[in-house]
């Protein structure tokens, strides 16, 4: 996996039913190939944290971001190295 | 004041201001049909669930405001996956509520039971499975914000029958609180500025204007940005009418059957405005060969739309309506300092493109009724603000084509999806939501056979639409590329003028049922139909089978390559 070029995302998403689903779809259907994903709780239990690699070949980073930005359990996606932010709104 | 679930669901639909909704009711939905019975709502029992969500569709297009469909659970949940599709692809806001079995059942392979939140999460903008009793006034207003803000779309609330049954205490959420869900209005001001610099310095401008123009309601600001500028506009498929056909500007529409000018305009622009469209394949054609000498300004309310088919110089995202109102302010400023840009050498050249590469095709006396003659003289026989609805094929490109748009919302249609079997729920739909207007159909015989039914809806409940059947005996789209890519090679196109008989068909639905073979007496049937106002009526256009869409571009291919078809001759190709 570390030879092909990849993007880490860290993605908050709400706390609820069927969230992991939505992303996973989304990358199936968009297709995007995952190289690894785990769910973990935040302090706040409303929300999960999301850290997902995703292969950068196969999925352009902006449009990773963005489409994932309009799942409506979205809240923030980051990016790890570089470090870059997107909020629901962008 | 305590509400079980069923009726907490119908008044949250009042509160939504709900009018109409399209449905058909089963097992799991039971529940809410009860107190639909003492709504205010008008409900029309459709035949087939899938009726109901392209009646829910076709209503949203004609009036701007979301269309309601309700059935029940397992197979009509399964049915109005395609209206959601459908509605997916050209961002039409419908709200569809599906009944499911019992919360507690979920998961048991129960009666009617399918996983409907699973099947129509990729197709949906959002969808919900209530589970609880005292979040169904939320989910709605959710439901209703999501589908209509933003880019619009279909959404899906999927109810379990134990939960309509339960009584929560009754409230109405002051406010929508999703704090994932907050979609950019306005345009970035240096975004702006820009774009109005593009425009400054374009000698070869062109306007894309795309659905987003409808959904904005930005067809005031479209016009005056293209008059300001002095910049022809070519619409798409979905923005047929945000400008009328008969505008100096209006170069109509591009794509794989576009027209010459409209096609060739963005391959030679210096610049391209897109306004509200997302570069679909069937407009660009091989996206690598596509307007490649222009610079792109593109809005957008979706920024993934910005990106991802065609990078642009320009970005905005922004709801068009607002982004048009700024870019006309920068424009004008703009102006004021260097003076009007002059584009008069380029609208010269598309008049030019005009006068030389016009739609084609000929009536013979007495030979074979031609599809576009029938087409052209509907248009000649109908008022400006006709509503006109079509399916999927030839004969949806010959309307949008040939039709002379006059005004917005008069044009409904299946574009991304291309859903045969559209039109007739659609024009339903469309009717119930515009009575004060005559709404025709200009439909396939393919596309009637798949949802004629809804005919009977439309009798019973006396929604007089009109339904011109180009009946050419083939799929006909289907036959033509059989024709021009597999060798003539016709491998299960041919479909029978005769069975069904379409005119003994509509007489059997209620409706009134004509038939035209000859060209002459096209317009005397027309004017027959146009004067039924209690019934449905059908004509069955028995039209010429040879007769093919051009100008095309081959699929994939590049848009220089257009071909104008046999009215040009040897110099058509």
């Amino acid at each position: 996996m570390a030879s092909r070029p990849h993007h880490i995302l860290t993605v908050t998403v709400e706390n609820k039913p069927g969230v992991l689903s939505r992303v996973a779809g989304l990358f199936s259907r968009r297709a995007f190939n995952i190289f690894s994903l785990a769910v973990s709780p935040t302090d706040d239990d409303r929300f999960s944290r999301m850290t997902i690699v995703v292969d950068a070949e196969t999925a352009p980073l902006e449009q990773v971001v963005k489409q994932l930005n309009k799942l409506i359990p979205v809240i923030k996606i980051r990016r790890s190295h570089p470090a870059t932010e997107w909020s629901a709104s962008s | 004041m305590k509400l079980t679930g069923a009726q907490a669901l119908i008044k949250s639909l009042e509160m939504e201001g709900v009018e109409v909704m399209f449905g058909l009711p089963g097992g799991a939905i039971l529940p809410v049909y009860d107190p639909l019975i003492d709504s205010s709502i008008r409900h029309i029992l459709v035949r087939h669930e899938q009726g109901a969500g392209h009646m829910a569709s076709g209503y949203a297009h004609a009036t701007g405001r979301p269309g309601v469909a309700m059935v029940t659970s397992g197979p009509a949940a399964t049915n109005i996956v395609t209206p959601l599709c459908d509605a997916y692809l050209d961002s039409i806001p419908i709200v569809v509520i599906t009944g499911q079995v019992a919360y507690s059942a979920i998961g048991t392979d129960a009666f009617q039971e399918a996983d409907t939140v699973g099947i129509t999460m990729p197709i949906t903008k959002h969808n919900w499975l209530v589970s609880d009793v005292n979040d169904i006034p939320r989910v709605i207003r959710e439901a209703f914000h999501v589908a209509t803000t933003g880019r619009p779309g279909p959404v899906l609330v999927d109810f379990p029958k134990d939960i309509a049954n339960q009584t929560m205490e009754w409230y109405w959420p002051e406010k929508v609180d999703l704090p994932g869900y907050k979609p950019t209005v306005k345009g970035h001001p240096k975004q702006i500025k820009d774009a109005a610099r593009l425009i400054q310095n374009a000698t070869m401008p062109v306007i894309l204007a795309g659905g987003g123009i409808l959904k904005a309601n930005a067809t005031n600001e479209l016009r005056e940005l293209a008059e300001l500028g002095n910049i022809p506009v070519v619409t798409t498929l979905m923005a047929r009418g945000v400008i009328p056909d008969a505008h100096p500007l209006c170069l109509g529409m591009p794509g794989m059957h576009g027209n010459y000018t409209a096609v060739t305009s963005m391959q030679k622009a210096d610049l391209l405005i897109n306004l509200g469209a997302r570069f679909d394949d069937r407009v660009t054609g091989d996206p690598n060969c596509f307007a490649q000498n222009a610079k792109v300004i593109h809005v957008d309310i979706d920024p993934a739309e910005l990106g991802k088919v065609r990078r642009a110089e320009v970005p905005i995202v922004g709801d068009a309506k607002n982004v048009i109102a700024e870019l006309i302010k920068a424009v004008k400023g703009e102006q004021s300092k260097h003076g009007a840009p002059d584009t008069s050498a380029w609208i010269a050249q598309l008049n030019e493109w005009q006068e030389n590469f016009p739609l084609k095709y000929q009536q013979l006396d007495g030979g074979p009724l031609k599809p576009q003659f029938v087409v052209e003289a509907l248009r000649a026989n109908t008022p400006d603000d006709c509503i006109l609805v079509a399916g999927v094929g030839q004969h949806q490109m010959w309307a949008s084509q040939l039709w002379q748009f006059r005004q917005p919302r008069t044009w409904v249609n299946s574009g991304g999806l291309g859903t045969m079997g559209y039109a007739v729920p659609a024009a339903v739909g469309a009717k119930v939501g515009r009575p004060d207007r005559m709404v025709w159909a200009i439909d396939g015989d393919g596309c009637f056979q798949m949802t004629a039914q809804e005919l009977v809806t439309a009798s019973s409940e006396r929604i007089p639409v009109k339904i011109a059947i180009l009946n050419n005996a083939y799929l006909g789209m289907v036959r033509q590329w059989q024709e021009l890519f597999y060798e003539e090679r016709y491998s299960e196109v041919y479909l029978s003028p005769d069975l069904p008989d379409y005119v003994k068909w509509a007489e059997a639905m209620g409706c009134v049922g004509m038939r035209v073979d000859s060209a002459d007496d096209v317009v005397a049937t027309i004017e027959k139909a146009n004067a039924i106002d209690d019934r449905p009526v059908v004509i069955d256009f028995r039209t010429d089978w040879r007769e093919k869409v051009y100008p095309m571009v081959p699929a994939g291919g590049s848009n220089d390559n257009i071909i104008l078809g046999p009215e040009f001759g040897e110099g058509g190709r």
